[in-house]
């Protein structure tokens, strides 16, 4: 296999690898985050949640492959290609910047979380006033 | 990838995710304890313990592949270990920006929510 085509495969390999491994995570806090969202009295904020949770997983996941750049210290292509040490490197910071975001993204997930815990009213008790008024 | 460089990327990760499980062994039972206390919420437990135990994997996997190893085969046996040596460093540093957060956060969840449910 030749340089240039372990870089086009190697490119795409591991873009597909960072959404891989952004819905990896989103796999695993999904029903969680669900029957959390499941119990606040607002239906609304936990449908929103729910439906952003992935998108707020695989695009960090994404962004952080995207983030690596291949010209940082090579001028052109052909001294990109000329060097299969630099591309599997290349390859490596990649995966380390995916997993630096999907990091940053499940603790942003925690805030948000508990954010939405904190804000959320109190459930009237027995003897309550029963369901909300909803206008 | 030479050999050599395969297995001093081998050792990194399991070195790596020997002081993942090493700290997930020590705090998992007390965290979890505390996150029923504060959240009374079953799913919320386990909401956070999975985010602490995926936070702590993405520290290793970021640091262990953020170290390159690229030497030839007769670079002297000292250059892995050292390079091994700064791997695990970069997975520490890493580690501890995960666990301060992770900490702060959980700090503002049990003092928010204690307020809360004693109000």
């Amino acid at each position: 296999m030749s340089n240039e085509q372990y870089l086009i495969a190697s490119y795409f390999f591991v873009g597909v690898l960072s959404i891989v491994i952004g819905m990896a995570a989103y796999a695993f806090l999904r029903r969680p985050l669900a029957g959390l969202a499941g119990a606040f009295p607002n239906r609304n904020l936990a449908s929103v949640l729910k439906k952003l949770f992935p998108a707020g997983l695989v695009l960090p996941a994404l962004a952080g492959f995207l983030s690596v750049s291949y010209h940082s210290c090579h001028e052109s292509y052909q001294s990109i290609i000329a060097d299969r040490s630099y591309l599997i490197g290349k390859n490596q910071q990649q995966i380390s910047a995916i997993c630096f975001f999907l990091m940053l993204a499940v603790l942003g997930w925690g805030v948000v979380v508990v954010l939405s815990l904190v804000t959320q009213p109190k459930e009237p008790g027995p003897g309550g006033d029963g369901e909300p008024n909803r206008r | 990838m030479s050999p050599q460089n395969l297995a001093g990327f081998v050792i990194l990760l399991a070195l790596s995710l020997a002081l993942t499980f090493a700290i997930w062994a020590l705090v998992s039972k007390s965290l979890e304890s505390l996150l029923n206390q504060a959240l009374k919420s079953p799913d919320g437990t386990t909401f956070y313990l999975r985010s602490f135990l995926i936070g702590l994997l993405l520290a290793v996997f970021a640091g262990g592949f953020g170290t390159a190893f690229n030497f030839k085969p007769s670079d002297p046996f000292m250059e892995y270990v050292w390079r091994v040596a700064a791997g695990v460093q970069g997975v520490c540093q890493y580690f501890f920006g995960f666990l301060l957060g992770y900490l702060i956060l959980i700090t503002v969840l049990v003092a928010v929510l204690r307020a809360k449910h004693e109000q």
